[in-house]
């Protein structure tokens, strides 16, 4: 790689108004080449295909192909050439589904053009870049589990009272135990067990029971 | 005589039925015509809140497409302008600051009028999503869960959101509450969504809701737009329970 090169991008944005905005601002930096602009996913595809630049920015609100799908596309192909999500907004699932696409940042479009040079020089260097304001809601996502993208599917299917059923199950309690506890009638119980089988695709209580441990749900030994 | 007294009578009972059949007749005329205007009212209602949907719908999308692009590349020209004087660059910094603000502005505007979540992801996800960026506006712990539901068509599924905006909005700022209890289930062709809250209540009073509160109001007609049911139990110091079945068309 030549060090003294400038590093070429693709812009892709379906907003004339806002390319020619970003236009002019790279055109200040010499160290960058802006060498094609796309208005929809499909030609920023063809355009990378023609251009191989060093670095992608795309809109992900687009027409036709859109900015995911997009950068799926791209870093499936070319898993050396780094994708920076622009957004208008950075709602969580536009930066949770960017990532997932295989995004190396992501940038509000009015960030201003300090950080956006500096997502560029930094995905090329192979870092990762996020926007102030990404980053901090990005903290937070991962902070509170909303992505996770391992653990996804791990969300708890229970409702606070089918929580509360299956703890007391896993500490023996029967139904006719169950109900006063929990100010309910057993009726109630019975409905809410039923539920929990449901759910649990278990048959019996052993079932319940592993599936209660998998979600963390029974603090305590299981019953002999 | 006899035969006089007998056609008077008959005379009697005919204008009796024929009174009565009268009655009768304005009677069930009277309840259908209210019954007309009723589901008149109804269509209306719905109909306007609706239209309301798709101007909010429209405006987002202007703002989105037309507003923000231009304030970015303004923004944009701004940052590479190279100031002759100290003065002129002050100005130039002053006019960004105000961009920004007036961007997020109009960021904040745009997803009030129309999550795109909504859209992209579906119900259950943007009251996650609401429910998670409510931060400071909300103290009260919110726990949300919800089974994975079908996909609704964008008019049902902003009904619903709007719902539980709105409940989420008076337990945040009226109920006192500390904790309250979001969830959405699918059950047998209905979307079930209940909430609990541990706030003060209030004194509830079916018949005389529309008139007292709007926001209540507001709950009720999506409910009827949706053909779905609501049942409100709370009372003075009792907390508050919603819970609401909406058929799935």
């Amino acid at each position: 790689m030549n060090l003294y090169a400038p590093i070429t991008i693709i812009l892709a944005d379906d907003h004339e108004i806002f390319r020619d905005g970003f236009r002019s601002l790279v055109q200040e930096e010499t160290a960058i080449n802006l060498v094609a602009e796309a208005a929809d996913g499909y030609t920023l595809l063809t355009m990378v295909e023609r251009f191989k630049p060093d670095v992608v920015l795309t809109d992900i609100k687009m027409p036709g192909l859109n900015g995911v799908e997009a950068t799926e596309a791209i870093t499936k192909k070319y898993p050396h050439i780094p994708v920076i999500a622009l957004s208008m907004f950075n709602d969580d699932h536009l930066i949770i589904d960017m990532l997932a696409a295989g995004a190396k940042g992501f940038l509000l479009k009015d960030a201003g053009k300090k950080p956006i040079i500096e997502a560029i020089f930094s995905v090329h260097k192979n870092q990762p870049y996020y926007c102030h304001a990404t980053s901090i809601k990005l903290a937070r996502l991962t902070a509170t589990d909303v992505y996770d993208p391992i653990r996804r599917e791990r969300k708890m299917p229970l409702s606070k009272r089918e929580q509360q059923v299956l703890e007391l199950l896993c500490q023996e309690k029967r139904n006719s135990e169950i109900a006063p506890m929990l100010n309910i009638s057993i009726r109630t119980v019975e409905g809410v067990r039923f539920k929990l089988h449901l759910k649990a695709n278990a048959t019996s209580l052993v079932g319940l029971y592993r599936f209660a441990v998998r979600y963390g749900i029974c603090k305590e030994e299981p019953p002999e | 005589m006899d035969t006089k007294e007998t056609s008077l009578y008959h005379i009697y009972l005919i204008t009796i039925m024929v009174i009565v059949g009268l009655g009768l007749y304005f009677l069930t005329s009277a309840l259908m015509l209210r019954a007309r205007f009723r589901r008149a009212y109804d269509a209306q209602l719905e109909a306007e809140i609706n239209k309301l949907e798709s101007e909010k719908k429209r405006i987002a999308e202007d703002l989105h497409d037309e507003i923000s692009p231009t304030l970015t590349a303004i923004k944009m020209k701004l940052d590479i302008l190279r100031a002759s004087s100290t003065k002129d660059e002050e100005s130039i910094q002053k006019c960004i600051v105000y961009l920004n603000t007036l961007t997020e502005k109009i960021r904040n505007i745009t997803v009030a009028l129309m999550p795109s979540v909504i859209q992209d992801k579906g119900i259950a996800i943007a009251i996650e999503q609401y429910v998670h960026n409510l931060g400071y506006d909300c103290t009260t712990d919110i726990r949300y869960t919800y089974d994975p539901l079908p996909s609704l068509s964008l008019q049902n599924s902003l009904h619903i959101f709007r719902i539980v905006q709105e409940i989420i909005h008076n337990t945040c700022k009226r109920a006192n509450a500390t904790e309250l209890e979001i969830s959405i289930s699918n059950e047998n062709k209905m979307i079930i969504l209940s909430t609990a809250d541990n706030g003060k209540g209030f004194y509830y009073d079916p018949s005389i809701l529309s008139t007292k509160s709007y926001g209540l109001s507001n709950i009720h007609n999506r409910v009827q737009s949706l053909n779905g049911t609501i049942n409100i139990d709370t009372a003075p110091e009792k907390g508050t329970r919603f819970y609401l079945e909406l058929p799935i068309s």
